[in-house]
């Protein structure tokens, strides 16, 4: 009896053991050490080659082991990167970048132009914001090491705008290679601040610092990235200590830490736009009066402080409001298209909509995608307006990949809330919401409406580098908008980001770009 | 062994790999109507160019008819290769295989915990003359079954992580250590194990209350036996058949519940791939988790059959002699 | 016949619950004794209450606060009426054996036999613990080979072959006293005389009470000293067995009689065992 008991307290003690050497590990962070900034982001990466992924996690990660060739200042100007300076031709056909001299990738190869010409070559066409360089783009050529000269097939002023966010790849690792399955997307060797150390699929990222930047070199000797797919979680995370910086975190919450002074908050630099579309192929939609009756009856300054708690406002035009340069004084959504029921009501009235016997003119869809909470209390707040005026709205809240399908391929809604990025020119990231789209694409316009007048406007904006000019052809863009109204621009928001005031310095700094300045970071 | 013996686990084996494929042809289908697009999921939230998505689907033959891309994928099931994952570069075997681990890391403490538990629970509910006991049992296990498992984690994690700051709140271990850490480990736990617990527990109870009418509890009774010693001797292994077949469904449930706690609690599993996969779409992945889900639940069910005749000798009796042993 | 009785039952009734606030007397005012040593019958038809009033005195009652049990239950000196756990618990394993009526659900069927034999051997009496003592309970239950039969489980075994095993399983405790509620009906007429022999010779050489519940006159004829009359809840009419056969008083009685005889009219076979021919 006491020998089978000893046995088997043995055996207990030895399987014990196997679980914890085979669980168990190594719990000395890796090298370096001494300030760990952990990042919380929203998904798994799915890799780290931005030429082929915008993933918003990869983007985290990718943008502190790559850099761009220019970056994008808050007042949306090109500042200095890998090119330190540039200059075009007269009709913005031909541009020249000089490179920054003595730059290495982290596996000690020279950076070069070589680098560059690849990139226009080979990653613009397949890259996923790549479209409008690659509809101008003729070819390269690379007088010497430090100097690339770009030819355009025709006039594109925001090139070197658009150069910003194109982290540049090591040629001599994809030239010659399948760029969308390259193993160096998952070992990124980029010329950046911090080096790729290693990646746990569904966990963590964690890059080092890199001793031989060519920028100014921050406090942070590692930065762990943390995948964290709960909003609410990650908030919690953010809380509790475990995590320095967050983003997307569900504005309520972010109501609940402004209180706590460990932390600080800062908007990010790049621009983000609530587009509402209406689909002009549903038999009461496809009359402009009726579109603009609805954008009439839209309260924007209640969904701005309800659902954006003030770090959004209404959107004046169909550039967002953070790009000033963009928006003509004279354009003024706010006014012209004003919050004013009645207005809206006797527009529906002389539309051929007058309200039925027990009050009702129509009904419509309004459809949302469920993945974050903000949108379903937008549509709720358009419903409660809608209804004022006998507009008797379905609310259909879908899936992402549910709303993709219905909203861009079947065209299957009434009026949609989206958000798009606006990147780093207005010509890129606003255009595509309201220009002819075709072939059906993902977020892009799927109204229906394609106006050449709209689609000559936003060419413009592209074609012409006098800021007056392009301000004229975004004026231009914004008075056909509002005459079609197949988009309605909502809102205009940054995200927010949330960081340890406690513990670091320098965030408005840090967040100064669209690619984080780790330089600017400081331990407290 | 013998020829009953290899008909018997034949047929078993058979009609396992059959309802296998039966499951293959209709996920197949299913995700082939349900939105999805591979060459989107590969970009992110972006417009996809015409460049980009002719050479992917060249590259991956995603231009072939159905029936030709479903008979490869069969074919490449059947030799462990689950196919390609766009968003991650990856064989999806190799990406599931990453994540199992963790996951069996989670749920089959939790399957240990809650069956165990609620066998406890369930039988000292139905022990108890204490009305009071027995309506607060029954009301915590209702309630534990009904409560949302994401809300129940973050409640867990605001009192414990945040709160309390005894436990982290995220991952499956501080940064930069491989593995697992056990105070990482325990809320995640708990949150997948609880509402596991609680059914097993109501399960149980209603169990042992039916037993403990028996007609052998009587004789027990007459024995003079103490009320302890009746439920061990005779309330429990009569108790056990219906739990055995309820701990082999519920790890299903389980596996399903790992996606909501995993997602909650950044733990890199096979549950968290699920959920980022439908969210980007990758339908690929879907069908490969599903699978090994499938797979799974029809192995475990099998070892259900084989711990059904450990508890009842009736059941034994008859696979033995269905195996042509003599009694 | 000066001694005190082994069990003596005074006024027993027996309220049990039928629904949430109904309930039906199943006993009402019963009187009734049985000696060390002696043979006991209760008779009556299905539903009579024979079964609760037996179960009250082993103290197998259903567990709920809504049984009440009124009157008095003494064995020896020893009041059982509200009596204690301890004492139920003596009681239950050393003194008061039952012998249920069905055998196919009154054994676990997922223990061995041999081991549900031993489980009251070691509550009962009996000083040897011993497996060997176990088998010989069963060998006086009429078990032929109780070594191999203990290792099986009840569905491996024929009906007959249960019931000795739960006549077994009340022997072994050594008890002074065996109710046996309808112990044969549910087995066939060949295997019921059978087992009625076994526990006839077995109760004889231990020399216990015995006292023995059914609705079938021509078994309590072949097998014990004094009969109840039970009906509807109550006891109508007792004596010695002779005595109820021969000059019934109650018309219940009467009634009772004539199926038996018109019975035995066309299977003239009684069960009479060692004890009644010895008689
Ligand atoms: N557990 C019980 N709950 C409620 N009523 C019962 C219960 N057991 C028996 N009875 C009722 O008590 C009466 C007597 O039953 P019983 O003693 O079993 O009769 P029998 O003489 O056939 O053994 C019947 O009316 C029966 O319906
Ligand atoms: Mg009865």
């Amino acid at each position: 009896m006491k020998r089978t008991k000893w046995m088997l307290a043995a055996a207990a003690v030895a399987l014990s053991a196997i679980v914890v050497s085979g669980c168990s590990a190594s719990s000395e962070p890796s090298a370096g050490g001494d300030h760990v900034f952990v990042v919380a982001i929203p998904s798994n990466p799915p890799q780290f080659n931005l030429g082929v992924t915008n993933d918003g996690s990869a983007t985290f990660v990718g943008r502190s082991i790559f850099d761009p060739l220019v970056n994008l200042n808050t007042d949306y100007e090109v500042v200095p990167a890998l090119a330190e300076s540039w200059s075009a031709n007269a009709d913005s056909t031909e541009f020249t970048l000089n490179l920054r001299h003595g730059v290495k990738w982290h596996d000690g190869t020279d950076f070069t132009s070589a680098d560059v010409k690849f990139y226009f070559d080979e990653v613009i066409p397949i890259h996923p914001l790549g479209a409008p360089i690659a509809a101008v783009y003729d070819h390269t050529s690379t007088p010497d090491d430090f100097t690339v000269i770009v030819s355009l097939k025709s006039p594109f002023a925001p090139f070197i705008q658009a150069l910003a966010g194109h982290m540049m790849l090591p040629a001599h690792l994809y030239a010659g290679t399948d760029i969308a399955t390259n193993p160096a997307n998952l070992q990124p060797v980029g010329t950046g601040p911090y080096k790729f150390t290693s990646f746990t699929s569904g966990d963590s990222v964690i890059v080092d610092r890199n001793e031989d930047y060519w920028g100014e070199k921050g406090d942070v000797d590692e930065v762990v990235y943390r995948v964290m797919p709960d909003s609410n979680a990650r908030a919690l995370a953010f809380q509790s200590g475990e995590v320095d910086l967050a983003t997307m975190l569900p504005l309520n919450q972010v109501e609940t830490l402004k209180s706590d002074n460990r932390f600080a908050f800062d908007s990010a630099a790049m621009a983000e736009h609530l587009y509402g579309f209406f689909n002009t192929a549903s038999a009461t939609l496809q009359n402009a009066d009726v579109r603009k009756a609805l954008y009439h009856a839209i309260d924007r300054d209640e969904i701005a402080s309800k659902v954006f708690l003030g770090t959004g406002t209404p959107s004046v035009s169909p550039v967002p409001n953070q790009v000033t340069w963009a928006i003509d004084p004279a354009t003024d959504y706010t006014t012209e298209f004003d919050f004013d029921l009645d207005e809206a009501g006797r527009m529906l009235d002389a539309a051929g909509y007058p309200a039925g016997a027990d009050g009702t003119r129509f009904s419509m869809n309004v459809t949302y995608r469920t993945d974050n909470a903000s949108w379903a209390t937008t549509a709720d707040l358009i419903k409660t307006s809608f209804g004022k005026i006998g507009v008797n709205v379905n609310l259909v809240g879908q899936d992402t990949q549910v709303f993709a399908d219905t909203v861009y391929t079947q065209h299957d809604f009434d009026f949609a809330l989206q958000s798009l990025g606006a990147y780093a020119d207005p010509s890129l990231g606003v255009a595509r919401a309201f220009i002819c789209n075709p072939t059906n694409g993902s977020y892009r316009n799927p109204t229906g409406v394609c106006d050449p007048v709209i689609d000559g406007a936003f060419a413009a904006t592209a074609a012409v580098s006098d800021p007056a000019a392009r301000l004229a052809a975004f004026k231009t863009a914004a008075d056909a908008v509002a005459a079609d109204l197949g988009t309605a621009p909502l809102i205009s928001y940054n995200q927010i980001t949330a960081y340890r005031a406690d513990k670091w310095n320098g965030i408005d700094q840090f967040n100064s770009t669209d690619v984080w300045t780790w330089g600017a970071l400081r331990a407290k | 062994m013998n020829v009953h013996w290899l008909r018997y686990y034949g047929r078993l084996i058979g009609s396992s790999v059959l309802l296998i494929f039966v499951v293959i042809l209709v996920m197949f289908l299913l995700l082939e109507i349900a939105p999805g697009d591979p060459i989107q999921s590969l970009v992110g939230q972006v417009p996809v160019t015409e460049e980009f998505r002719r050479q992917m689907t060249a590259t991956y033959g995603l231009d072939r008819p159905l029936f030709e891309r479903f008979v490869s994928y069969v074919a490449n099931v059947a030799t462990g290769n689950l196919g390609y994952s766009f968003a991650n570069r990856e064989p999806v075997t190799e990406l599931i295989l990453q994540r199992l681990g963790n996951t069996l890391v989670l749920t089959l403490p939790s399957l240990v915990i809650s069956s165990i538990g609620g066998i406890l629970l369930g039988t000292a509910a139905a022990r108890t003359r204490s009305k009071v006991k027995d309506g607060a049992i029954s009301f915590a296990a209702v309630a534990g079954f009904s409560i949302p498992s994401f809300w129940l984690a973050l409640l867990l994690i605001m009192l414990f992580a945040v709160s309390l700051g005894w436990l982290p709140a995220q991952g499956m271990a501080s940064y930069g250590s491989k593995g697992l850490s056990v105070p990482h480990l325990i809320l995640p736990l708990i949150a997948l194990a609880i509402p596991e617990l609680a059914f097993k527990a109501r399960i149980m109870r209603s169990t042992m209350i039916g037993v403990l009418g028996e007609d052998y509890i009587d004789t027990a009774r007459s024995k003079g036996l103490s009320s302890f010693e009746i439920l061990r001797r005779h309330g429990l292994l009569n108790s056990m058949l219906p739990m055995v077949s309820v701990i082999g469904y519920s790890l299903g449930f389980t596996l399903a519940g790992a996606v909501t706690v995993e997602k909650v609690f950044g733990w890199p599993g096979m549950g968290m791939l699920l959920y980022t996969s439908i969210q980007t779409g990758e339908n690929m992945v879907v069908m490969g988790i599903l699978l090994v889900v499938a797979i799974t639940v029809v192995i475990v069910n099998i070892l259900t059959d084989l711990v059904y005749g450990l508890v009842d000798p009736r059941i034994r009796a008859r696979s033995r002699m269905s195996r042509g042993v003599n009694v | 016949m000066s001694e005190t009785p082994l069990l003596s039952v005074h006024g027993l009734s027996v309220t049990l619950p039928t629904g949430r606030k109904q309930s039906v007397d199943a006993v009402r005012r019963v009187d009734l004794t049985v000696m060390a040593g002696e043979r006991v019958g209760i008779v009556g038809e299905s539903g009579s209450g024979k079964s609760v009033s037996v179960r009250a005195m082993s103290g197998l009652l259903p567990e709920s606060p809504l049984v009440r049990v009124g009157g008095s239950i003494r064995f020896r000196d020893t009041e059982l009426v509200g009596a204690s756990r301890s004492v139920w618990d003596d009681i239950r394993s050393k003194r008061i054996a039952m012998i249920f009526q069905d055998p196919s659900s009154f054994l676990n069927p997922t223990m061995k036999v041999g081991r549900q034999v031993r489980e009251a051997l070691l509550k009962g009496r009996s000083t040897d613990r011993s497996w060997a003592e176990t088998h010989r309970f069963m060998t006086l239950a009429g078990l032929s080979d109780p070594a191999t039969v203990a290792d099986r489980y009840p569905f491996e075994l024929s009906g007959g072959m249960r019931q000795r095993i739960l006549i077994a399983i009340a022997l072994a405790k050594a008890p002074e006293i065996i109710i046996a509620d309808e112990p044969t009906t549910a087995l066939d007429a060949t295997v019921q005389r059978r087992v009625l022999k076994s526990l006839d010779e077995s109760v004889s050489q231990l020399d216990t009470a015995l006292l023995l519940i059914t609705h079938d006159l021509a078994v309590v004829a072949g097998l014990c000293d004094r009969v109840y009359v039970m009906y509807r809840g109550e006891i109508v009419e007792s004596g010695n067995t002779d005595q109820i056969f021969y000059e019934p008083q109650h018309a219940y009685t009467k009634e009772l009689l004539r199926c038996v005889t018109s019975l035995s009219d066309s299977t003239p076979d009684l069960y009479v065992g060692d004890y009644a021919s010895r008689r």
